[in-house]
Order: C-alpha cells, then structure tokens, then sequence
C-alpha cells in the first residue's frame, strides 16, 4: 500500500475531544490526527498513541478506535486488522507471576 | 492490475528506526526517497518492539565513535520531528549480584574512559543512597552519565510521519526479494508482487531478512536471529529515572515517562522458537514469568505492580555484537546497514543521520571503519594461509 498524503488540510471536528481509549485517555481527535500523520493501521495508531496499551488492553476500545480509523481512511472496519492480543489476559501481580511455572524449573 | 514501476533518488528496504531515519535526513536534503516496507505496519520489527533504551557502557568498540555521535542527535530530534521521542539522558547503571559479575562489567571500564565517558563504580549502599528502591542483592554498579532512555514507538512512528511529510513515499506490504545490478550497479529492487523500485542508490536495512536480500548479487552478512521477551507494567510512581541492565544483560529495564515498566531478558527458558515456524511472534509460558522475577529480585517493592502486557520480537545478532554498515566494495551504489543485535536502538537514529550522509556524499559525523559489513569476511590465501589482500598489495607493489 502506498502511503499517499491528504491534499486537504487537517480538519477538526466538534466531537473531537470524546475520549475513546479510557484507560490511555485518547480522545477521537487525536485517533483522527494520527491517521492524517500517515498511522494506517491499528497497530500504528496503538504503537503512536498507546490506544489499547492500558490495563483493560483494548478490551473497551478496540472496536470503537477501529471504526474510527477505517472512516478517516474511507474504507470498511471490517479491512482493518486488529492488534495481536498479548499474554496475560488480566493484568497479574508480578509476584504471582513469577510463580507461574516455578515446579515445571524445580524451583 | 498493473505493477508498480517508481523511481526515486534513493530505495530504502526496511521501516525500522534506522530506514525511516535515513529517510527523514535524506529528505532533509532535498533527495527523492521511497521506503519499502514487507509488513503491513510501519516499523513492526525490532523499533517498535524494544525497551527503548541507550546503552553505552559495554558496547563494542567500534559503535561508540558513533553513540557518542548519537548524543548530540538524540538531543535534536523531538524538535526536529515535531513529535515528543521522550528522550531523557539521565545515566544508566549496571548491576552486579556478586563478584563474577562485577568482575565482568568491570572490564568496560578502561575503554569507556579512553573514550570520553564518565563511568563511575559504586558500592551497593551507595547506590541505594541514591535510588532507594534497588534491592540489597546488589553488590555493586556502574553508572555511565551519558546513557538514556526514549520512547521507541514514537520515535519510529514519528520519523515516518515527518519523513512523509517531506515527501518521502512510503510502500507497506512490499517484500523485497531481488536486487538488481546493471554494468555492475545497483539501479532496481524488485518484490514478490513484481513491482519494481529504481534508484541510484540501494539502502538495505532489512534486519535479518537483508541477508536474503543481499545474497541475491552475491554479498554475504554474517546474521542469526535471535528471539527475546520482555512485558510492561501498570503505571507506579516515579522510582527510576535511569536505565538499568544486568552485568551481562541478561535482564534490562527502564520506567517510561508515563510511569510504566518495561522489563526483558534472555531467561533461557522454553524452547527456541524457530522463525520460520514462528515468523510474528512466538510466547512461551516459561520466559516472562522467569522475567518477572527477576525484576522483583531487583526492586522488591513492585512485587505487587501488575504485568499489563507481554511481547516478543526477533533480533538479528552479528558474530560481534555490533551493526555492520557501510557502501559496498562490491555492488557500487548499494549500502548496507544491519546486525544491531539487539541493543541497536540507541545507536539506530545516528546511524541513520550517518548512512544519510554517506549517501549524499558529505563528511561522516563518526568514524565507522570499524563497524564495516565485510569485516569478518575471510581473506585467507589459499597457498600461504596469509591475508589474501595484503599479499596483493604487496604483488602489486612489485
């Protein structure tokens, strides 16, 4: 895909300062401004805001920032690929992590 | 539909910090750049994916002309980028549990002085004057003032966004397969979509994969690949400003801006995940919990912090630990820039401003004689057992 810049100029939108990612607290304007810096994916767009990067790992907003991104791009959400998940599920206190497989070493 | 067929001043294969650095410099000077890309996202590789951090103690001899290059550059590029690479330069301290590995970090010592740096060892208590929070494991340390820590993601990120913005086009889901050579130079790379990039001049800073690339005219580097972890925690109040790496770097750690953790290692556990069977990502229920650990061991006061998330990524590691650049001898108009293996990030946007240079034929802001991609290559004579090109030489002389 070729990274193709807008000719228009960047336009905000009244709606701008909803906040979409909650954890991260990213609002719709600064999703829509990092598409227009060229973020065309999700995992660009998570990579330069930290979208989905907070406790809850994009359980809330995931969706929401997908379909935000494919309506400034112009195309369906469902062409938008989402973030590879990332163990663990539920964010875990280091210490019982560490224990997690402590027997399978003979610890 | 039909293939692409562009032509630019300069091709760059490969997105990562050092691809889309060159990029941005280039453009800088007014050069017409494109940027091909083999994922669908930019800079999905090892930019994206490391702790973010500058380690200069330690490093082979032949990268420091260039990390010390890199200071002054690091300095310059949230401004010059227009986006916040949250760089902070406050110093980076290497811990030793007990003697063999103090005696082990110890040895950088007289070379980083010969070299400028102000490396300081200090005792366990002393250490913990300074930063309470380390564990009373620790032996001792040794702080290098002039290391610091970034935020990787941005940085990357944020140098494909002002390099497009200067006009450099960027391609994704473009895998370079071929180099191809007219009278000798290299003037095209094609992909496995049949699309074709011409340009003068060929930067490949493909990681691993440039050794595929670069074996297609017959040029070989010397890289493996090597598969690390490393997780990041909820955010806690500031503790560290530093950077902090094991003796050896088994583990390493920084707390970013925003508060958070970001932990890896090498815990040697699990299996070795194959990248061919494995090409995105690959996680083993042994490694973060073995790294999570660690990381209590060294600050017992966030046993209770939450791991968030956890990721991998692989490496491409050179037979010495450092980067292998340089204009090639053998295809003119090709350069090579790869073989980070693994702590290159910090070095990655100097390089970068280097091979930009190199490229547009200006002075070089560091010396890098010894960081060549053919210095390991063998010259060996096959009668005399004697290096081969000196005995040319010596013929010639004749």
């Amino acid at each position: 895909m070729i990274r193709k810049l807008s000719e228009k100029p960047f336009e905000e939108k009244p709606d701008d300062n909803i906040i979409i990612c909650r954890c991260e607290e990213i609002t719709k304007g600064e999703i829509r401004r990092a598409v227009y810096d060229g973020m065309s994916t999700m995992d660009e767009v998570k990579r330069y805001l930290r979208t989905g990067m907070g406790p809850c790992q994009g359980m809330t907003c995931t969706s929401n920032v997908k379909s935000i991104i494919a309506r400034e791009l112009g195309v369906s959400p469902a062409e938008i690929e989402e973030p590879t998940p990332r163990s663990p599920q539920r964010p875990v206190m280091l210490k019982e992590f560490g224990n997690e497989t402590k027997e399978d070493e003979g610890l | 539909m039909s293939n692409n067929h562009m032509k630019a001043d300069v091709v760059i294969v490969g997105s990562g910090a050092v691809g889309c650095s060159t990029a941005f410099y280039l453009a800088k000077e007014g050069k017409k750049v494109i940027v091909l890309e083999k994922n669908s996202s930019i800079g999905s590789g090892q930019s994206t994916r490391n702790g973010g951090m500058n380690k200069i103690d330690g490093r082979g001899l032949g990268e420091l002309p260039i990390a010390i290059y890199g200071l002054k550059v690091w300095k310059e590029l949230s401004d010059e980028i227009g986006v916040d690479c949250e760089y902070v330069e406050k110093g980076g301290i290497r811990i030793g549990l007990d003697d063999e590995q103090i005696e082990y970090m110890r040895r950088f010592l007289p070379y980083g002085k010969e070299f400028g740096l102000h490396l300081e060892e200090l005792d366990g208590d002393t250490l913990r004057k300074k930063i309470p929070e380390f564990s009373s494991k620790i032996k001792a340390a040794i702080y290098c003032k002039e290391e610091s820590k970034m935020n990787p993601l941005k940085t990357t990120l944020g140098l494909y966004s002002a390099a497009r913005r200067l006009g450099v086009t960027f391609v994704s889901d473009a895998e370079v397969t071929n180099i191809l050579t007219k009278k000798g130079r290299a003037y095209a790379v094609t992909t496995t979509d049949g699309d074709m990039y011409e340009a003068e001049q060929i930067l490949i800073a493909a990681a691993y994969n440039s050794r595929k690339i670069l074996d297609t005219v017959g040029i070989d580097v010397p890289l493996y690949s090597y598969y690390e972890e490393i997780f990041v925690t909820e955010k806690v109040p500031k503790i560290l400003d530093q950077m902090f790496v094991s003796s050896k770097v088994t583990y390493y750690g920084e707390q970013q801006e925003n508060g958070t953790f970001v932990f890896g290692g090498a815990s040697g556990l699990g299996n070795y995940p194959n990248r061919e069977w494995y090409p995105k990502a690959y996680q083993d229920r042994k490694r973060l919990p073995a790294t999570a650990r660690a990381l209590v061991d060294i600050f017992p006061c966030l046993a209770t912090t939450k791991v968030v998330r956890g990721w991998g990524g692989w490496m491409d590691i050179s037979p010495d630990d450092s980067m292998m650049i340089g204009e090639t001898v053998e295809i003119p108009g090709l350069y090579i820039a790869c073989g980070f293996s693994g702590h290159g990030f910090g070095v990655s946007i100097p390089t970068g401003k280097i091979m930009s240079e190199l490229i547009s034929g200006k002075p070089l802001g560091a010396d890098i004689s010894n960081v060549r991609y053919d210095r390991f290559r063998n010259h060996m004579d096959m009668f005399t057992g004697k290096d081969r090109n000196n005995l040319i030489n010596s013929v010639q002389k004749k």
